[in-house]
């Protein structure tokens, strides 16, 4: 018999964020998870598990007919839209299912018959509440003193979402799983929250009769892992979370305008390919800083773009913004008709890291290649099209060419390549300069993960990139130079 | 103290079938991160917490990063206990 698969939509996605109250934007708003290092919406933990749950039911089911431990790990992010397996293993005792996406597992639940649960350090004595509408933002500090306690009022009914699951569990547990999922993206952590696993006990003894209460108990700033002690109807749990790094915040003009001369890119007008956000930003708010005038397209991020081109024109400096999507010729043939930039610089991407895995996924590689290869071949193309004057090129690259960075093989294959296309480009053209730089790993929305590894700094970079671009390779001309002066 | 080794691995073997549900998993000295199945960076952070309640030791934060190898591990609570003990 196949393993059971399921798939979520973005609206189930939103009808558990509904029903639950856990209204987390990074599960729907997608302008805000553009920013965060899963770069799109992901699915509610707990959605995944119950939904998984829901799949195998005939198989898990009758284990809720008796007190139940249920160790829930969730290691990967979900997307709405993916198609998860379950693969089910009954033995000694315990069921486990493993949720898989592509052959990576991002849930694996180990259900067990349980005789008793921990006692729970809660004094359920706090007034119900139901939940917040924003999610709390918290200080990790603050978590001896955390504690709380939510009803069981929900907006819509859970088995719309899980009908077969409601035959066989009480319907105030049922509540109550899916207010954990409350307990996390609302209240504790609260807004930068990564709910990552918990170990549940489930049995009418096991709970209180109310409400969901929780506590925290302990927070670890060695890596932002805290845990929350929960009791609810039919429910003992402690759950494990993280604290998602904050955003990181866009570049700014004036610390720019400290690193950079006052002029040293005056004159420039540059088209910044994908610089509504990261070292595309950065470049952008470096280049006027000395003065240039960029230019920079965005995808999705309209409100990045924005964002860049309004700090730049308040600090009396010139951008426009374009959308464009670099995939699409047509797009490109618009903007080089309404603009005739002295230069390029490159920067469109998708998501670079991904979910771990093991071996080389060639569909994963061909994503790249889109971007670092066959886009940036057609941008090229569509520029030298309709200009006869010198185009310089900059083409970001990456050190993990020379230094190999687990997980990435696909990406520096992409690189790679697009390097030995920039090589022949410019041997192929009188009109072409190209200068590759292998950047290091540089904090952006992109590298932004919660075990945090060095990274640059993407003003400074950028700096020292354009130093090198404009002056070896795009230097201005004479009259340039006594327009600027 | 390779006695001691032995035993450390043996604990240690416990904690990572339980942290990364593998039932079956062999440890030796040289495992790194690359041979087990799951042990990504939040894995990783996992285990190093598991490993410390096991052990009753606490790892810093350089530790916990620039571990190459079970091996590693191993030398580290080895010494961490024995100071302990002392």
């Amino acid at each position: 018999m196949p393993a059971p698969t399921f798939v979520i939509s973005p609206e189930q996605s939103e009808l558990f964020g509904r029903i639950s109250g856990d209204r987390n934007p990074i599960h729907y708003a997608s302008d805000i998870a553009a920013r965060s290092s899963f770069g799109r919406p992901i699915v509610h933990g707990i959605h995944t598990v119950l939904a998984a749950l829901e799949a195998c039911c005939d198989a898990v089911g009758p284990r809720f007919a008796r007190p139940v431990s249920v160790s829930l790990k969730l290691p990967q992010p979900f997307f709405t839209g993916e198609a998860a397996t379950v693969e089910t293993v009954t033995g000694a005792g315990k069921t486990r299912l493993k949720v898989t996406v592509e052959g990576v597992t991002v849930a694996t639940i180990a259900l067990a018959d349980t005789e008793s649960a921990p006692e729970r350090d809660i004094r359920p004595d706090k007034a119900l509440t139901p939940p917040a509408a924003q999610p709390k933002q918290r200080d990790p500090a603050d978590f001896a003193d955390v504690r709380g306690a939510l009803n069981l009022v929900c907006d819509g009914d859970p088995d719309e979402l899980f009908p077969r699951l409601s035959k066989v569990c009480d319907p105030a547990l049922l509540r109550s799983l899916m207010r954990l999922s409350t307990v996390v993206g609302m209240e504790w952590p609260g807004q930068d929250s990564l709910f990552s696993g918990a170990t549940l006990w489930i049995g009418p003894a096991f709970g209180v009769d109310d409400g969901v209460h929780y506590k925290v108990t302990s927070f670890d700033p060695r890596f932002n892992r805290t845990e929350i002690d929960v009791v609810a109807p039919h429910l003992n749990a402690r759950m494990e979370a993280f604290f998602r790094p904050r955003m990181v915040a866009p570049p700014r003009l004036d610390r720019a305008i400290g690193l950079v001369g006052r002029g040293s890119f005056g004159g420039h007008q540059s088209l910044i390919i994908g610089g509504s956000n990261g070292l595309g930003a950065a470049a952008a708010v470096v280049l006027a800083a000395g003065g240039g005038r960029p230019v920079i397209t965005y995808r999705s991020d309209r409100q990045g773009a924005v964002a860049i081109a309004s700090m730049i024109r308040a600090g009396n400096g010139e951008c426009d913004i374009v959308s464009c999507d670099v995939r699409n010729p047509r797009d490109l043939e618009r903007i080089f008709e309404e603009f005739a930039p002295d230069s390029l610089m490159y920067f469109a991407t998708p998501r670079i890291f991904r979910r771990s895995r093991h071996g080389f996924s060639p569909d994963l590689y061909r994503e790249f290649h889109a971007f670092y290869v066959d886009a940036f071949m057609g941008c090229i193309d569509a520029a030298l099209a309709r200009r006869r004057s010198p185009l310089a090129v900059l083409y970001p690259s990456t050190v993990a060419i020379d230094a190999p960075v687990d997980g990435l093989s696909e990406y520096v294959a992409a690189k790679l390549a697009g390097e030995a296309v920039c090589a022949g480009l410019a041997r192929a053209s009188d009109h072409l300069s190209v200068l590759i730089e292998r950047l290091p790993r540089i904090l952006t929305a992109q590298t932004n993960s919660i075990i945090q590894a060095p990274a640059g700094d993407a003003v400074e970079t950028m700096v020292a990139t354009l130093d090198k671009f404009i002056a070896k390779t795009a230097p201005r001309s004479p009259l340039q130079g006594a327009a600027s002066a | 103290m390779l006695q001691n080794q032995d035993h450390i691995l043996q604990r240690l073997t416990a904690v990572f079938r339980d942290v990364l549900d593998l039932d079956d998993l062999e440890l030796k000295l040289t495992t790194t991160a690359n041979d087990v199945e799951g042990w990504d960076s939040l894995a990783h952070v996992r285990l190093m917490v598991a490993t410390e309640q096991e052990f009753k030791v606490r790892l810093t934060t350089v530790e916990v990063s620039s571990l190459k190898n079970v091996g590693e591990l191993v030398s580290a609570i080895a010494e961490k206990t024995t100071a302990k003990a002392s």
